[in-house]
């Protein structure tokens, strides 16, 4: 059984029938409460790599193992992907038809709770990022710093311990980029979550425990 | 409610498309209940044609619409049957009142029991043999005729004695002849179309079913070669309701499969559309299951408001065909409740069915390449 949080073992992932390697062969260790950085050039495999930490594909070869039990083998991987993790993506992939409170109860409809508790708890995850008065506002409506906070609230709807960042502020002006970076970087403190960054921003580098540098499809430094 | 609330938003925010795939559900659910309605209210009336007239078994050879099959003297050997309290001669024939109205004309006679179901408006009955006629009321508004009037019948100059009222929309679109005067004027030498029978009340303890089914034996064993049916069967089962009712349910059914379509292709539609939407539910937690149960909810609310709007166009229909002199009082304007869950089951059902192979298609969807999908 392994101490890890997260574990990978000669992760790869082939597309188009192996004519396209975009992970060859990773292995990769992050313990819990971790905050890794991980950078590279565009197509390296830094996506990939949080997609299939994430459980929205399936290797080619190797493994992910959470917590020592490996995703192929997991029951129910969309139990895993509810509660165990945490999206946020580039480009915010709100539903643009549900206001900013109805997106944040989106992950919420898989849970046991209550019509009345999910609300609440939406309510208080925008009023956590800042947005106590765009509750009802739709995503159009919103700015692009403000559609990624209330993502970031998205993800955290669950109480994910581990929260994955696909460029979370590479749509973003430096202002609203230095707000989303202090939000998660706050978040991941109080809750001690592991979070993991896929990043070109050496600023969002610099404050992650651990940097991991992705070059061809494998971990380089 | 949340649920139900994303797959509302997820229809409206094309509008357009919703409300016209809607309005494809309301034209199959309209065509049904207007069709289908209209063959229902017809059969009704048939039956009620024969309940209030007090006939409880139809007696002829061949078929019930041949009106020249027996002879009229078998009248005397029903009548000997101690089951049978009366026996009734009846024949049709269908006449040309003016150029635009036709209307059926039955031959009875005066002693028939079968008056007792009709209420005299003007005048009196015909007696005997007279050269004498009776409108039913509907038939005497439709061509302007009160009693004291003549018309032409088959070439033959006849006074309308009286008008009455019926309590079946047949016969009150039709007319009285005394048997004998219609079976002169249409050739039908002794013939008639048969004899509608009133039983004798079942013995104590007797079923109904059983003491029918018990007339109908004694009346086929006594008289060979003819048929003995329950009337209620004979409205039930007639070729011309028959015809009326498949024709009905192939028209509608015509009019389903193209709503059914339209639900198809516009749910086939929306999900094309939505396939980085469903990834990103995919990657949110969402099982399969629940993208289905989303997928087809929104087929339903489409059927739900076609079936709703089809419902208001059906009986908008049916009232349209209750205005037409040729089809007055027939159809049934009120909707019953079951017509309204039969309407409305159906539009689900297609949805559901429509909706099904789009839904299935987005459940299948990897989370990771519908994020993708530009």
């Amino acid at each position: 059984m392994s101490d890890y949080l997260l574990e990978t073992r000669d992760l790869a992932k082939f597309y188009d029938g192996g004519r396209i390697q975009a992970l060859r062969g990773v292995n990769l260790v992050v313990e819990a409460g971790e905050f890794v950085a991980i950078r590279g050039p565009s197509g390296s495999g830094k996506s990939t790599l949080l997609h299939l930490l994430g459980g929205l594909d399936t290797p080619s070869r190797g493994e992910v193992f959470h917590r020592g039990c490996s995703l192929s083998r997991l029951a129910d991987l969309d139990a895993y992907r509810s509660q165990s993790v945490g999206f946020v993506f580039q480009a915010f992939h709100l539903l643009p038809t549900l206001t900013a409170v109805q997106n944040v109860q989106v992950p919420m409809c898989e849970g046991n709770r209550h019509r009345r508790q999910r609300r609440e708890q939406a309510e208080t995850l925008l009023r956590d990022v800042g947005l106590e008065e765009r509750l009802h506002q739709y995503p159009n409506e919103l700015s692009a710093g403000e559609r990624q906070r209330v993502a970031i609230a998205r993800s955290l709807a669950n109480g994910p311990e581990i929260l994955l960042a696909d460029e979370p502020t590479g749509n973003l002006d430096s202002e609203s980029a230095a707000r989303i970076l202090d939000l998660l970087s706050a978040f991941q403190a109080r809750r001690n979550m592991t979070l993991l960054v896929v990043t070109h921003d050496p600023e969002v580098a610099e404050r992650a425990h651990r940097q991991v540098h992705f070059r061809n499809g494998r971990i380089c430094a | 409610m949340f649920f139900f609330q994303v797959a509302l938003a997820n229809i409206l925010r094309r509008p357009f498309r919703a409300a016209l795939t809607a309005c494809g559900v309301a034209l199959g659910i309209g065509a049904f209940v207007a069709l289908v309605g209209f063959a229902d209210s017809f059969e009704e009336q048939w039956q009620q044609f024969y309940r209030t007239k007090g006939t409880d078994i139809c007696v002829f050879r061949g078929n019930f619409m041949n009106k020249a099959s027996t002879d009229e003297s078998v009248g005397g050997k029903l009548r000997a049957i101690p089951l049978v309290a009366d026996a009734a001669p009846v024949s049709f024939d269908l006449v040309d009142f003016t150029q635009d109205v036709s209307a059926v004309v039955q031959g009875w006679v005066d002693t028939s029991f079968e008056f007792e179901s009709l209420t005299i408006l003007q005048g009196r009955r015909f007696r005997g043999d007279e050269p004498a006629i009776m409108l039913g009321e509907i038939l005497a508004n439709g061509i302007g005729k009160k009693a004291g009037d003549s018309v032409e019948v088959q070439g033959a100059p006849l006074r309308i004695v009286g008008v009455f009222r019926a309590q079946d929309t047949f016969s009150a679109s039709s007319a009285l002849l005394p048997l004998h005067q219609l079976q002169r004027l249409s050739d039908l030498g002794t013939k008639v179309a048969g004899f509608d029978v009133r039983l004798r009340p079942p013995s104590p303890g007797e079923a109904p079913e059983t003491h029918l089914r018990r007339a109908q034996l004694a009346i086929e064993s006594q008289l060979p070669g003819l048929k003995a049916m329950p009337a209620g069967a004979v409205a039930r089962d007639n070729h011309i309701v028959n015809f009326i009712r498949s024709t009905a349910w192939a028209t509608s059914l015509i009019a389903l499969f193209i709503a059914v379509l339209g639900v198809a292709n516009t749910m086939a539609m929306s999900v094309f559309e939505r396939t980085r939407e469903i990834g990103i539910l995919r990657a949110l937690g969402w099982r399969r299951s629940r993208i289905v149960r989303l997928i087809l909810l929104e087929a339903s609310i489409l059927g739900f408001a076609g079936g709703l709007m089809g419902l208001a166009a059906g009986h908008l229909g049916l009232w349209a065909l209750a205005s037409i002199r040729a089809t007055a009082g027939l159809p049934r304007v009120y909707p019953s409740l079951a017509h309204f869950g039969e309407a409305m089951g159906i539009a689900l059902a297609i949805s559901l069915a429509a909706g099904f192979l789009p839904a299935y298609r987005g459940a299948l969807f990897s989370p990771s390449a519908a994020l993708r999908y530009e």
